[in-house]
């Protein structure tokens, strides 16, 4: 595969190895370098985006690195990319959405002192949570007798 | 005039409609991996990927050809090489489909464009300087086993991923994708996640859940 730099200084090889390096302009178009490395080649830009503006959006060196590591120019995948690319219809996907929404809700109320338990006929899962005040009003039962204890 | 076609252009340089990429996962089937099957598909769906796997392929006479097919439109690949022990149920042998469709893999990227990339992943260090000998000199990423260490080395693999999530946040995505398990294997009738329904089920949730704990 033959390495190509768009900055050579930062080579310190003035951008050439083994002889077969071509130097490539910051400004050459992508649609240029897909006649070269592909039509996948920068996969998520247009083809009259220069070379530069894609090393840029990729935080990549150079032409090399971004060639040598899987970088994903385009946007991460959604809960519907996801859905559509594995052929899971519009009704099914709002559905598990939903469920989780309700999870994440049940997850967020376990983290501040609830127990889940798990519906033995549905599967579903149930929030039981000691309500705050009870919670303090024993804190303050206790706290109250050791005070009485200590006067005695 | 110039004007109506540089609108018509658009801005050089923008993005065009970009389709997010899938990930071929390579790994076991067996309950013994549930954990680490769940950590992979929590890693890849944080990282802003497709996870896609042979268990959407139907059992039928052209399977080959569909693996071949699901292989060929994924840009990246995990395999994970870790169960070479010889399966419990007689007749004991080890599986074979993970090597195999990691060397359907290597061939189908060598003919194919450049960009894509495959990594190999293993839960003991050297172990596969023996098991798989021709690996030599290729990096293989060692999780040990451990959900931690699925998401360790996945952050390692797609190190020039657009979202960057921690360790904490690939957790918090498989927390809600170990809750949402039951549930989900209840409405679909299976007791056990390796099937096309409950795989993208899962998909679907975990990659809600990361969206809203690790945003865009």
């Amino acid at each position: 595969m033959s390495i190509v730099s768009i900055n050579p200084r930062r080579n310190g090889d003035n951008g050439f190895r083994d002889g077969e390096i071509r130097r490539k302009r910051s400004d050459t178009l992508v649609g240029t370098l897909r006649r070269e490395f592909g039509e996948k080649f920068a996969n998520g830009f247009r083809g009259d985006t220069k070379l530069a503006t894609v090393l840029r959006e990729t935080d990549s060196q150079s032409l090399s690195d971004y060639l040598r590591h899987p970088r994903v120019p385009g946007r991460p995948a959604t809960a519907r990319d996801t859905a559509r690319v594995l052929g899971v219809s519009d009704a099914r996907a709002e559905r598990l959405i939903n469920t989780v929404k309700r999870e994440m809700k049940l997850d967020d109320r376990q983290r501040d002192g609830g127990t889940v338990y798990q519906q033995a006929d549905t599967g579903a899962f149930v929030t039981k949570k000691m309500s705050g005040s009870t919670h303090a009003k024993t804190k303050s039962t206790k706290a109250r007798t050791t005070r009485s204890k200590k006067r005695r | 005039m110039p004007r109506r076609r540089a609108r018509r252009r658009g801005r050089p340089g923008r993005r065009s409609d970009a389709r997010p990429e899938s990930v071929f996962l390579n790994i076991p089937y067996d309950s013994q991996f549930e954990n680490l099957f769940l950590a992979y598909i929590s890693a890849i769906i944080s990282l802003g990927f497709v996870p896609r796997a042979t268990l959407e392929v139907p059992f039928s006479r052209r399977r080959l050809d569909r693996i071949s097919d699901l292989i060929g439109n994924c840009r990246y690949s995990l395999h994970d090489l870790s169960r070479v022990q010889l399966d419990r149920t007689a007749p004991a042998t080890p599986r074979f489909n993970m090597p195999f469709e990691l060397g359907l893999t290597v061939g189908l990227y060598k003919a194919k464009e450049r960009g894509r990339a495959w990594a190999v992943c293993e839960a003991r260090a050297h172990r596969i300087q023996k098991s798989l000998s021709d690996l030599n000199g290729t990096d293989v990423y060692i999780h040990g086993g451990t959900i931690q260490g699925v998401f360790r080395v996945c952050r390692e693999i797609f190190v020039g991923s657009k979202r960057r999530p921690s360790v904490q946040q690939m957790m918090a995505v498989y927390r809600v994708l170990r809750i949402g398990l039951g549930p989900t294997l209840h409405a679909a009738g299976q007791d056990s996640p390796f099937n096309a329904p409950v795989f993208r089920d899962l998909c679907v949730m975990a990659s809600f859940a990361a969206d809203r704990l690790i945003g865009l």
